[in-house]
């Protein structure tokens, strides 16, 4: 029945990284900018000008071998392109405030809302961010997003600075060094702790990928569009209310352009790991509960805290449940949780996928769970950045000293209700699923020491001693425009 | 029992606001650590009340109509008087500095606390609905059932890893559990006890059906009195056109004849064909109602889907489907009624064609093992069309199609059930005969009388609902052209950032308090509409939601309305748990949307700096719409807010769900359990 409604997507207008993490292209820069002041004339023509060279979605399926370019704006950038304020006020709220902002001057608070909520407290808080936080590299106007194949990058990064008018990278401040982050993704798309990552992402209604689904998985995995693009529906038919344009067009108020059609938000954080404290947490609990931290064991305990093997089988999945490398095949996705795992005895409730997309577990009843839980799905596009392969023990020298983490890249529409409500309902929640005083085993904002329950028989195991495997340091909402916004805000 | 409250209103002395609001900022809000613990001013021990559960300090600001208030909200255990006292004693000088602030505070202050006492009390509004998330636990028991809780956890998680140390059965644990964790840690023997149930959760339901029961008794004698004035008609009278209805279809007896049915009955017992059909119509035509209203059905409960028009069809429908029910239980008592009397009742039988039974003995033996075979066959298929759901998930289809068969096979329990009863019935000895039709008869004849005037009320009461409906709908739509739409509040809700800068801070990580100020539409229907709606939310907040879901919201704790100035502003105050963002999103997305767009889309807010007045998000027919449209609500929302100033939990971790398994661990510890109840007791730990 949607799909005959539905309305079809201007998907030559969109940009690339909403429909594809560019898989054929393994290397990354993410390029971080600021407008010249007094200079914004000049951005607006390299901003029109870029407009040809950015990667759109469409055609889809078509992916791009040597390179894609994409780009996302923050909200000074609009500010500085001079947007007038009624075309300022239709941004989110999230967007224009921020993801580090202050709290409001009169309150007695040091620690804003948003930042107790998503976590970045303590530990993770954004004074000590590198960039994004209040003290240092905060005026980020905006990234470039640049795609490439192994030696290219380079190449690709410096044509692209030279292109540069009006704007310049950042440089950071403690350093001096450009603030060029560059990432990559592995050809087994693990990421440091091991696991493999990308494997469960929503499907955007109509598109081929998502009528190829089967009924199962479209039940849960098909999203329609307005949950990433802006202007069109999303699972909730009305949010916006009546719509609000029809009556200022009549007083010939409507504004000019549309900057927000085909545009989506987008979310970056600079997450590092801490490999070394994984690896001897999963030892030692692993010891803890089987008596021995021999390499199974200590398997085992991995992958209760993500939900899935290191190799990606999600733990629901029985035939697979015990066999760690089973590539066979790929990945299940297509599971569901009331059904098949509804006490967590397989998958833990407090695990990392559970949490992060409890699918329809989320309340009594299935049906009404899934229709709650799609609302509030991310298209993930992180990168692993720092040097990689010190898990397997190959290499414990100097590559052990670097920091790594991952360039968590998330698009959605709604940045309150998508990665605000996962951050702040789901993985940061005390209280989620009926537990009481457990938080994600990876990305939380716990201080101290964490716990995480592991559902079993005859009764629960109860790890304790979590140290913090997962530190925010730096971060900021972004606006990825549609490539007509985009040339509109050249003009 | 339950929770007692108290909302004292006090109207702030001229040009004290500010200074009001730097003592209460200074003296009374607690220190609300990130890491979770309330710590409380020496002023403001409210830690040291012991009944206490929440309490907060709000203000209202001063506006061109209304004067400055301050609001003291609290949720606590006991008689409003001893609470106040007490606080007076812990927090006297404290309390003494506040309300210095305020009109008719006595000057006498804390030297004659009785007066003071009196000044509280006499300002006390109480609430005009009131919800509990965990109704009559005292604090004491909330907090030790919660460190009785984590013994548990602790000590099985030692057993659990210390290996060997675990018994073999689950039993065995459980009692070895019980020695270790409550006979010999010290302070845990009162949970050898089951934790007293308040009467309105144990018999909240039965009460309201009963409730329900007396006002349909009542509604239904008067009409029966308005039947009787206008028609002159009496309960005999109103009786016999549904007892005559079975002569009707005499179309069907040919049919049935030609069947041949009628014969393979014959053998068994004399039935007529008007019988056969009188039982074989009502139920066709229960069938069609029901499967019409399945399709009505939405498979999905999904409020954002649901209408008026369709949700109205579906109530009619499902009345009609009771009102054949009624046809059918009155033919089929009547006709065991005639059996016992082997007569219908006096008057019909010249019309009715009386159902006569011969049964040898042998027949009946046969007749009674073949309905016991056809119970148990029901029995068993009814049970596994209610475990299907449980075991995989269905489509729409098959889920109405698993209903409709599970009604078919009730329905078919029930006849059978009936044919046995006609049967033993017959075969009762005549004297036992007489004397049960002399009991049974007015009894039966009473019944039905009744339930068909009860019918009729319920007819004209459906009439009611539509009446006020469309009034209802008038009203909105007046008003969408006399409020600003909440839609362009969206961008400009932001600016009171102040009153909600809070939320999620420090211990507001897991609860945090709304405090939320709107003024209720002008006119007479507005306001009736307000007030019966919060007397039927306060009613089912006590009587049905009172395990810690209201609506299917699990996240309140302790929430109330109260209507203030003569009616003319709602004040709402709520103790909520987990992030505003979700804690909003379950008034929109759940089937509780119904319940906010009935109280609220009686409301407007004022914003600004003209003040012009913007209205609740449009509903449709008071129920639906409104806040589905989730931006204009939440942006009404968050400008209606006021900033909670003071705040106190005693339980600032906990969440309502925490609390109630936790009191549910408590009652099961020495239930005896099967193996499955045990192994689900294990789970939740
Ligand atoms: C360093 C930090 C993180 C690591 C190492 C990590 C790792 C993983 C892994 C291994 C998976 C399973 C593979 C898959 O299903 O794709 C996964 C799934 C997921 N993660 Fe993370 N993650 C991190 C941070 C985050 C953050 C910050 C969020 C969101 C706010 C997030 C949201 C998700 C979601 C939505 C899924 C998919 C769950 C599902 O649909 O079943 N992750 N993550």
């Amino acid at each position: 029945m949607g799909r005959l409604a539905m309305q079809q997507v201007e998907w030559d207008d969109v940009q690339g990284l909403v429909l594809t993490g560019y898989p054929r292209l393994p290397k990354a820069a993410y390029i971080l900018w600021r407008m010249v002041p007094g200079e914004a004339q000049k951005a607006k023509q390299w901003l029109g000008n870029l407009a040809g060279r950015v990667k759109a979605a469409a055609p889809i399926g078509f992916e791009p071998e040597d390179k894609a370019i994409n780009i996302a704006l923050s909200e000074g950038a609009l500010t500085k392109l001079g947007i007038d304020p009624q075309e300022r006020a239709r941004f989110s709220v999230e967007f224009l405030d921020g993801m580090a902002p202050l709290p409001p001057p009169q309150s007695t608070h040091t620690v804003s809302r948003r930042s107790s909520q998503l976590g970045d407290v303590g530990g993770n808080a954004p004074d000590g961010w590198l960039w994004g936080g209040p003290s240092r590299n905060t005026e980020i106007d905006g990234v470039l997003l640049v795609y490439a194949k192994e030696k290219a990058l380079d190449e690709l990064i410096d044509s692209e600075c030279r292109l540069m008018t009006g704007v310049e990278v950042l440089h950071c401040a403690d350093t001096s060094k450009p603030l060029i982050l560059k990432a990559y993704s592995r050809g087994d798309r693990k990421e440091h702790f091991g696991f493999r990552d990308g494997i469960s992402q929503p499907f955007i209604m109509g598109t081929p990928a998502a009528n190829a689904l089967s009924a199962k998985q479209a039940r849960f995995d098909a999203v329609k569009p307005g949950e990433f693009i802006l202007g069109y529906d999303g699972e909730r038919e009305d949010s916006l209310g009546a719509k609000p344009a029809a009556g200022a067009a009549q007083r010939g108020r409507v504004p000019p352009r549309d900057l927000l059609r085909n545009g989506t938000y987008l979310v970056f954080r600079h997450l590092e790991q801490n490999v070394a404290a994984f690896e001897q947490f999963v030892a030692d609990a692993a010891m803890k509960v089987h008596g021995k931290d021999d390499q199974p064991s200590r398997e085992w305990v991995a992958a209760r805290l993500i939900g899935r093997w290191r190799s990606g089988h999600p733990l629901v999945d029985p035939p697979f449940a015990e066999k760690e490398n089973s590539s066979a095949r790929r990945p299940r996705n297509d599971f569901l949780y009331h059904h098949e795992d509804r006490f967590g005895l397989a998958c833990p409730i407090g695990s990392h996928i559970r949490r992060a997309n409890p699918r329809d577990a989320l309340g009594p009843d299935p049906d009404t769970s899934l229709r709650l839980s799609k609302m509030h799905r991310i298209i993930r596009r992180g990168r692993l950045y720092g040097p990689d392969g010190v898990r397997n023990g190959a290499d414990n020298g100097e590559n052990a000293q670097g920091t790594r983490g991952i360039y968590f890249i998330c698009v959605n529409a709604d940045i309150a209700s998508q990665f605000e409500l996962i951050q702040h309902t789901w993985l940061n929640n005390t209280h989620f699923g009926g537990l009481y005083d457990e938080r994600d085993p990876l990305v939380n904002n716990r201080d101290g020491e964490g716990v995480m329950t592991i559902q079993q028989r005859p009764t629960n195991l109860r790890l304790e001693g979590l140290p913090r495997f997962v530190t925010v340091r730096g971060g900021a909402y972004f606006f990825m425009p549609g490539i007509a916004a985009l040339r509109a805000l050249g003009t | 029992m339950g929770h007692n409250l108290l909302t004292i209103i006090t109207t702030i002395k001229k040009d004290k606001e500010l200074a009001l609001r730097g003592t209460l900022a200074s003296i009374a809000e607690p220190h609300h650590d990130p890491a979770t613990v309330i710590r409380c001013k020496p002023e403001f021990r409210f830690d040291k009340l012991a009944g206490l559960h929440f309490c907060s300090f709000v203000i209202l600001e001063g506006d061109e109509v209304f004067e400055p208030c301050l609001v003291f909200e609290a949720t606590f255990d006991g008689p409003r008087t001893d609470f106040i006292r007490e606080l007076l004693q812990i927090a006297g000088p404290g309390m003494d500095k506040v309300y210095q602030h305020c009109v008719g505070y006595p000057a006498s202050g804390l030297l004659l606390p009785n007066i003071a006492t009196e000044y509280l009390l006499g300002h006390d509004v109480g609430a005009d609905a009131f919800f509990s998330g965990c109704p009559g636990r005292p604090v004491g028991q909330i907090l030790s059932e919660n460190r009785l809780r984590s013994d548990i956890v602790k000590y099985l998680g030692n057993a659990r890893l210390s290996t060997g140390d675990m018994p073999a059965t689950l039993s065995d644990v459980r009692s070895r559990m019980h020695q270790e964790v409550i006979c010999k840690l010290p302070g845990n023997q009162w949970a050898e006890t089951a934790a007293a149930v308040p009467d309105d959760v144990a018999f909240g339901l039965r009460r309201l059906v009963f409730g329900l029961l007396a006002v349909l008794a009542i509604l239904s004698s008067l009409a029966a009195l308005a039947f009787w004035l206008i028609a002159r008609w009496t309960p005999a009278d109103v009786y016999s056109v549904i007892a005559r209805w079975h002569e009707a279809p005499q179309v069907l007896d040919s049919l049935l004849e030609r069947i041949g049915l009628l014969a393979w009955f014959g053998g068994l017992m004399a039935w007529d064909a008007p019988t056969l059909a009188a039982v074989g119509a009502p139920v066709a035509l229960w069938l069609v109602l029901r499967f019409v209203e399945l399709i009505f059905l939405p498979s999905i409960e999904d409020p954002h889907k649901e209408t008026f028009p369709g949700r109205y069809v579906r109530f009619v429908l499902s009345v009609l489907r009771y009102a054949v029910l009624l046809v059918l239980a009155g033919f089929a008592l009547v006709a065991l009624v005639s059996v016992v009397n082997e007569s219908f009742p006096t008057g019909m039988e010249a019309e009715g064609g009386a159902l006569k039974i011969s049964v040898s003995a042998g027949g009946a033996l046969v007749a009674l093992l073949g309905a016991a075979v056809i119970l148990l066959v029901l029995g068993y298929w009814a049970t596994s069309l209610k475990l299907a759901v449980e075991m995989q998930q269905l489509t729409p289809t098959r889920e109405n199609a698993r209903r409709f068969l599970l009604d078919v096979v009730w329905l078919g329990m029930g006849l059978t059930g009936w044919f046995v009863a006609l049967i033993v019935v017959a075969l009762l000895p005549a004297g036992v005969r007489a004397a049960l039709a002399w009991v049974v008869e007015p009894v039966v004849y009473t019944l039905l009388a009744a339930a068909s005037y009860a019918l009729a009320t319920i007819l004209v009461l459906l009439g009611l609902i539509l009446l006020i409906a469309l009034i209802a709908r008038g009203l909105e739509l007046m008003d969408a052209r006399r409020y600003a739409s909440a839609t362009e509040l969206t961008s400009r809700a932001y600016d009171n950032t102040l009153a909600y800068a809070r939320e999620e801070v420090g211990t507001n990580a897991h609860q945090n308090h709304l405090a939320s100020l709107t003024h209720v539409k002008p006119g007479l229907m507005r306001r009736w509409l307000l007030v019966s709606t919060l007397w039927l939310v306060n009613l089912l907040a006590r009587l049905v939601f009172n395990r810690g879901e209201l609506g299917g919201i699990p996240t309140i704790m302790s929430a109330r309305w109260v209507i203030i100035d003569g009616g003319r502003r709602l004040l709402f105050l709520d103790n909520y748990g987990g992030p505003w963002e979700s804690y909003l999103n379950q008034f929109i997305d759940l089937s509780a949307v119904r319940g906010v767009n009935a109280i609220w889309t009686n409301t407007f807010i004022k914003a600004g700096p003209q003040r012009r007045r913007f209205g609740f998000p449009q509903t449709s027919f008071l129920l639906w719409k409104g806040a589905q449209a989730e931006k204009p609500f939440k942006a009404y929302v968050r400008r209606s807010q006021i900033e909670t100033i003071v705040w106190y939990s005693a339980y600032p971790t906990l969440s309502i769900t925490n609390i109630n398994a936790n009191t549910d661990l408590r009652q099961s510890l020495f239930k005896p359990c099967t193996s499955s109840e045990l192994d689900a007791f294990f789970q939740k730990l």
